[in-house]
């Protein structure tokens, strides 16, 4: 992995996104994975009767799409921390969306001779509708 | 499930302490995991590029604490289904390792009423079993009832 050159980044660099197709198949992965089987994400004909008339991602596949921009600009200085991330659920993603994580530098501030960079980051869809938003830290 | 079993929202209070749930991360997982959400670092699934990295071994994705912490607060703090997540925060601290034992802790730390929807914000700290912080997330859930 690539480490980032702190010297190199000012604020306004947008990261590198990262854009992933979402099916009905990878939901259902992602049920397996965490243990979480709301029928809203993994039963079609539960989910037509509510309000989202449809199945839904579970939110925080989202988050987990951030985490991997995060890391494939920061390096491993993101998983080693400390860093962080904060979101707003904004609206549902569906099978069949492309999300696509995004993100910008807004701050860049020096500590104990490091540097801590925060982001603006959201997820938008295909339609450029933010689905999740919020901000990350990374000390590098 | 029956229904005295759910905690209310009008008996849940800022401070309030839930017991301690104990998660083991296996590989399964993290695989599993790194699948579904198609990252394919290889210090989450590629043991011997692992090794040779900084941390020396497999890791688990940092976002893979939502499935430790959701369960602990789901499972110490148990609600009425219905319920929305509304925001999430985590602070990573040191990374969660396959074959982790992960003991995570919850609390109340904000409850509140807006546009007559009920709030709270549960706080929540995982460590692994040497104890250290591994992760601390802020949890903003809207209540069903």
């Amino acid at each position: 992995m690539a480490k980032l050159d702190p010297a190199q980044v000012e604020v306004g660099l947008e990261l590198p996104p990262v854009s992933k197709f979402i099916t009905q198949e990878k939901i259902n992965k992602y049920a397996e994975a965490s243990g979480d089987f709301n029928p809203l994400h993994i039963d079609p004909e539960f989910a037509k009767t509510t309000m989202y008339k449809g199945t839904i991602a579970h939110g925080l596949m989202s988050v987990a799409f951030l985490s991997e921009m995060m890391s494939r600009w920061a390096g491993s200085v993101w998983m080693a921390g400390p860093s962080q991330m904060e979101v707003t659920f904004l609206a549902p993603v569906r099978p069949g969306d492309t999300v696509t994580a995004k993100g910008k530098v807004t701050d860049k501030s020096i500590e104990d001779g490091k540097v801590r960079f925060t982001c603006e980051i959201w997820c938008e869809n295909q339609e450029g509708q933010k689905v999740i938003a919020g901000k990350s830290q990374v000390v590098v | 499930m029956s229904e005295e079993k759910y905690l209310l929202w009008d008996d849940a209070y800022v401070g309030m302490e839930f017991p301690s749930v104990t998660y083991e991360l296996t590989q399964e997982t993290v695989s599993k995991y790194a699948e579904a959400v198609e990252d394919d670092d290889s210090l989450y699934r590629d043991k011997a590029m692992a090794a040779q990295s900084e941390f020396g071994g497999l890791i688990a994705p940092p976002t893979i604490a939502a499935i430790f912490v959701l369960d602990a607060i789901n499972r110490s703090a148990k609600r009425a289904p219905g319920g929305v997540h509304a925001k999430q925060e985590f602070e990573f601290l040191a990374p969660a390792r396959p074959g982790d034992i992960l003991t995570t802790t919850a609390k109340i730390i904000d409850k509140y009423l807006k546009k007559e929807r009920r709030y709270t914000i549960f706080e929540t700290e995982t460590r692994n079993a040497r104890g250290e912080l591994v992760v601390r997330g802020k949890m903003t859930t809207i209540w069903a009832r």
